[in-house]
């Protein structure tokens, strides 16, 4: 077939899209055809290194001599049914009339934003990165963290209609292989006609898709990411969604935040004491105060019950009804805010909570004391924004609870919501690990923060392959000998693998504080010496025996877990 | 709807028995005890629960013996099927018996102390869906959601009872009662105690392994500790009053109500004993479940919860209006079914732990197939044309023996005690005919049925040479006997 006309014929199974584009050439005798679409493709490359060479090419233009002529690197001869899918990918396709053979030359181009601050986790310190819509950025950002063979892309086409890039990156030797087999499992029996944002396979990898807790972990920075990977969690990466997604996911990953270990373990436990209380607070603060004043006024310490009696007296509505209507108040106000330009929402804030709140109190239409407990909630809801969404529900309905049920019916529904998110498991992985099953290991890294040299262990909410983070005498030897952080400047290359990997583990510490110990399954798999790596696998199995020993508790809870939930 | 049963460690099953040690006895019953026995009832206390830690440590006891068996599995192998069904009937009775006692308590503390002005039924239907969700849900989310709540409770009773030490003002007077009225105070209040047999429903679902009973006698002597001491603090607090006063835990905070410029406090005191109720009671008919489950074993178990459900409901309503029969159940007839976790149980429990291993029933998903397969074996080896003629011959010298023949007619007699003699040799024959023909046909079922676990192969074919040796030797000296 002439190239004019398969040209041709390619421009009709593109059904004519405005963006198609071709260029046909006569090079002594054998034509030549380039098709590639103009909005995704660089146009400067394609002028310079493709269409430049070839058109001023004077010989006998064959396949071979067109591979060499061509500069870039990403050069793949293609079959003839797969032209359509790499010019839809980005790629010229270069036919001539004198050869079968078919070249692309991938110069896929497209504008994305760099790599900025995610608006929903920011820092104080701590790398400021986030993840972006282009997925080969986002590898890239991964890529950066770990320079290990260990580090696992592999890539998944999900959407019929889509053919959305997915890719599953986890740490080969830590990640559990159960694990990631049943990721891969799950994404691959996936048919949907598309893929537009990770969120979408949000509920095809829950185990309960209906219910209203979250099960998959979502982050947009990749330290995070790198820092549940090292864990033993597997990332899901999806093409044009700046959101990736890990697996398993508990409870316990929206209390810790990726502030808490750039700063004090200290002030990170109370941090997180504190995002607790007010996560308990959002959801039952209103609640509770409706129960108190509808069912239980006189347990209620006298002062308070005066006040309160003076505050509301004067109230037309139920306090049931008052809360509410404040509340849907605030939620009208929050969407307003939320979705008009910054200038915009900043003027509804001070109408919404100046002129409405103020007055209305003002008026005798609501009372202070309920305008309070409903700012408080919905503050405490954004401590940690990733569960505001639950919380929210859950707030509606222990309001409701409390209003009907008073203080009986308040803690029944939270031990009936807590029974509930025990018996979710995902992958594995207990939702409410470590606290319940309680895990002591885990507790190291969960209410309260332990320094980071402590944390030798890595999670065993769920399986992973490598238990052992920092090998014992590393974290020990350091304070003895060396004096800590400067180990890592005086320890030279010529030293041994042991104080290599103390370098590495304190480097680690420095830089990302959660991945302290990223090198440390690569360390060991690469030492030099066969002693040393002796040595390192007795460390491990001691560290092993050592955690062994180390308590009853976390011993028994260990076993408790299975992966039934998989 | 589904129920899940899946299997707890020995911290959960330990924290399910600290919250069974609580509720009733850190409310009501320091006040009824004092009544009775003055300051001499913490002596029974400390009784009850050193009887209580005896259901304990002979638990364990069983549990060392039998690490992998159901209690019901033991029943049934030591003393049978009847035992056992008479076992779990009465456990199911007194469960639902204590329920119901433990929920007219709480009843009757929330009525007075937080829902005045309420509808009766609101506090049943807070109950009710929590309860039976938690024991829906399975042991061990009960046991995960117990252990993230275990944390607040004790740190609530240990601060309940650490700021009612600053509430004693006087010093107790001792030895006031005669041990006559410690002796009847005893044996009239010791419904709230016996909850420690839930162990035994659901001792499968336990795992423990060496040294970790330890674990669930710790937790057990704390909660043993802070009951006593809640008692005493409220005790020396009231002194003489006491009897007055009947919430102890609820009581000594609130004696102390400007702790910390706060104001009450006794709220706090409110809130654990309202988590404590919950897990209780859902605690309770999940081994009433347990029972349902062993008496009418082809039941689905959910109806067992209706049936706990509907009974609950019906009794509780009779119970909230007639309160004085509730008084009577509650003072006079439910003491007598202490002899049950207090008396007959502990007896069954030794000889089982005196009397050597048997063989335990197995399973019915395996060892049920492995016995129905035999049995039709059997059967089919009877129809043999070999076996009709002995067959036969038996039915006649069966029928001669019902004959009554005259003494006169001898002959008669002594062809009759032929073939008697006849149809002994013949039945003996014929039964290790069976016998051998069934161990060929076992031994091809070992070989062919993929579904027998492994463990049940290798045991029947041990017994199989075993036997098959036995009868060989028989055969022969049979053999030589006739010869002779």
């Amino acid at each position: 077939m002439e190239v004019a006309k398969k040209v041709e014929n390619l421009k009709k199974s593109l059904h004519n899209s405005v963006d198609f584009a071709d260029r046909q050439l006569s090079i002594n005798g054998v034509d030549v055809g380039l098709v590639y679409l103009k909005s995704i493709t660089d146009n400067s490359i394609f002028s310079e290194n493709i269409f430049e060479p070839i058109a001023s090419f004077q010989g006998e233009l064959t396949f071979e001599v067109l591979k060499k002529l061509i500069r870039p690197n990403d050069v793949s001869e293609i079959k003839q049914e797969e032209i359509v899918q790499n010019i839809l990918k980005g790629a010229v396709v270069i036919m001539l009339s004198n050869s079968d053979k078919i070249l692309a030359v991938d110069i896929l181009k497209f504008n994305t934003r760099p790599p900025a601050e995610p608006p929903t986790s920011p820092v104080i310190l701590g790398p400021r990165e986030g993840f972006t819509e282009d997925y080969k950025t986002n590898i890239t950002l991964l890529r950066r963290r770990f320079h290990v063979e260990n580090l696992v892309l592999e890539n998944l086409i999900v959407g019929k209609e889509t053919h959305t890039q997915i890719v599953l990156a986890y740490l080969d030797g830590i990640a559990d292989k159960k694990l990631v087999k049943s990721v891969k499992k799950k994404l691959q029996s996936i048919e949907i006609d598309g893929v537009v944002d990770s969120y979408y396979l949000i509920s095809i990898l829950s185990s309960r898709p209906n219910s209203i807790l979250k099960q998959i972990g979502q982050a947009e920075k990749p330290d995070i990411i790198a820092a549940k990977m090292l864990e033993g969690r597997v990332a899901i990466i999806v093409d044009n969604s700046p959101i990736v997604l890990t697996v398993p996911f508990v409870f316990l990953e929206d209390l810790q935040n990726s502030n808490d270990y750039y700063t004090n373990y200290v002030y990170s436990s109370l941090l997180r004491i504190v995002r607790l209380v007010a996560l308990f607070l959002a959801a039952v603060g209103p609640g509770a105060y409706i129960a108190l004043q509808l069912f239980h006024y006189n347990i209620l310490p006298f002062k308070y019950l005066i006040t309160i009696a003076d505050a509301t007296q004067q109230v037309p509505f139920t306090p049931f009804i008052e809360i509410l209507f404040i509340s849907l108040l605030f939620q009208v106000l929050y969407e307003v805010s939320l979705r008009l330009p910054s200038y915009l929402g900043l003027a509804t804030s001070v109408v919404g909570a100046l002129i409405l709140g103020d007055t209305g109190v003002k008026a005798g239409l609501i009372s202070p004391p309920a305008v309070i407990v409903v700012a408080i909630a919905k503050i405490a809801l954004y401590t940690i924004p990733e569960q505001s969404s639950q919380i929210t529900i859950l707030q509606y309905v222990f309001l409701l609870i409390g209003a009907s049920l008073g203080l009986l019916g308040l803690i029944g529904g939270m031990i009936y919501f807590l029974a509930y998110a025990n018996s979710i498991e995902n992958f594995g992985a207990p939702y409410l690990a470590p606290f319940s099953p309680f895990i002591l290991g885990d507790n190291k890294d969960a209410l309260l923060k332990v320094p980071l040299t402590q944390m030798r262990t890595r999670p065993k909410s769920f399986h992973n392959q490598n238990q052992v983070r920092i090998s014992k005498h590393e974290v020990e030897s350091p304070s003895q000998e060396q004096g800590g952080e400067n180990l890592s400047q005086e320890s030279g290359e010529g030293n041994s693998s042991q104080e290599q990997g103390e370098n590495n583990s304190e480097a680690g510490t420095q830089h990302n504080p959660k991945n302290e110990n990223s090198q440390q399954n690569s360390d060991t798999k690469n030492e030099n010496s066969q002693q040393n790596g002796a040595e390192s696998e007795n460390d491990m199995q001691q560290n092993e025996q050592g955690e062994e020993k180390s308590g009853l508790k976390q011993k028994l809870n260990e076993e408790e877990i299975g992966y039934e939930g998989v | 709807m589904k129920v899940f049963d899946r299997s707890i460690n020995v911290w959960q099953a330990g924290i399910l028995l600290f919250v069974l040690m609580f509720a009733n006895k850190i409310l009501v019953l320091p006040s009824l005890l004092f009544e009775g026995a003055g300051m001499e009832s913490i002596f029974i206390l400390i009784f009850f629960f050193l009887l209580e830690l005896g259901l304990v440590l002979l638990f364990l006891a069983l549990k060392k013996k039998f690490p992998t068996q159901s209690f019901s599995q033991i029943l049934i192998s030591h003393f049978g099927k009847i035992v056992n069904v008479c076992f779990f009937v009465a456990f199911m009775i007194f469960f639902f018996a204590k329920a119901v006692l433990l929920y007219n308590v709480t009843y009757i503390f929330f009525r007075n102390l937080i829902y005045k002005d309420t509808s009766n039924l609101l506090i049943l239907f807070c109950f009710l869906p929590v309860i039976n969700h938690l024991a829906i849900s399975g042991l061990r989310v009960m046991g995960r959601t117990c252990q993230l709540f275990f944390p607040v409770i004790l740190s609530i009773i240990v601060f309940c009872v650490i700021v009612g030490v600053f509430g004693i003002g006087s010093r107790a007077i001792w030895f006031q009662s005669s041990w006559m009225d410690v002796l009847l105070t005893a044996a009239k209040h010791i419904e709230p105690f016996g909850d420690a047999i839930f162990l035994f429903v659901v001792m499968d679902k336990i795992n423990i392994k060496n040294g970790d009973w330890k674990v669930m006698f710790y937790l057990f002597a704390i909660s043993a500790v802070l009951v006593v001491a809640t008692a005493l603090v409220f005790m020396l607090s009231y002194t003489y009053t006491s009897f007055m006063h009947p919430y102890a835990v609820f009581e000594i905070v609130s004696f102390v109500k400007e702790f910390g410029g706060l104001g009450r406090i006794d709220i706090i005191a409110m809130v654990v004993i309202i988590i404590l109720a919950y897990f209780h009671l859902a605690i309770y008919l999940k081994c009433f479940m347990f029972a349902f489950e062993q008496v009418f074993p082809k039941i689905d178990k959910i109806y067992s919860v209706i049936t706990f459900n509907f009974l609950f409901v019906v009794t509780v309503i009779f119970f909230i209006i007639n309160l004085e029969t509730a008084v009577t159940f509650g003072e006079q007839i439910l003491p007598y079914a202490e002899i049950f976790p207090f008396f007959i149980l502990p007896i069954f429990v030794l000889i089982a732990l005196a009397i050597k291993n048997k063989n335990v029933q197995k399973k019915p998903e395996n060892g049920g197939n492995l016995q129905k397969i035999l049995k039709n074996n059997e059967r089919k080896e009877l129809n043999n044309s070999q076996n009709k003629s002995i067959l036969q011959n038996l039915n006649i010298a069966s029928h001669l023996q019902n004959v009554n023949i005259p003494s006169h007619n001898l002959n008669y007699q002594q062809q009759k005690q032929k073939i008697l003699k006849k149809q002994q040799k013949q039945v003996k024959l014929l039964k290790l005919n069976k016998k051998q023909k069934i161990l060929n046909s076992k031994n091809n079922i070992l070989g062919n049925k993929n579904n027998i676990s492994n463990e049940e192969k290798n045991n029947l074919k041990s017994k199989n040479t075993q036997k098959s040796g036995f009868f060989c030797n028989k055969f022969q000296f049979i053999a030589e006997k006739e010869g002779a």
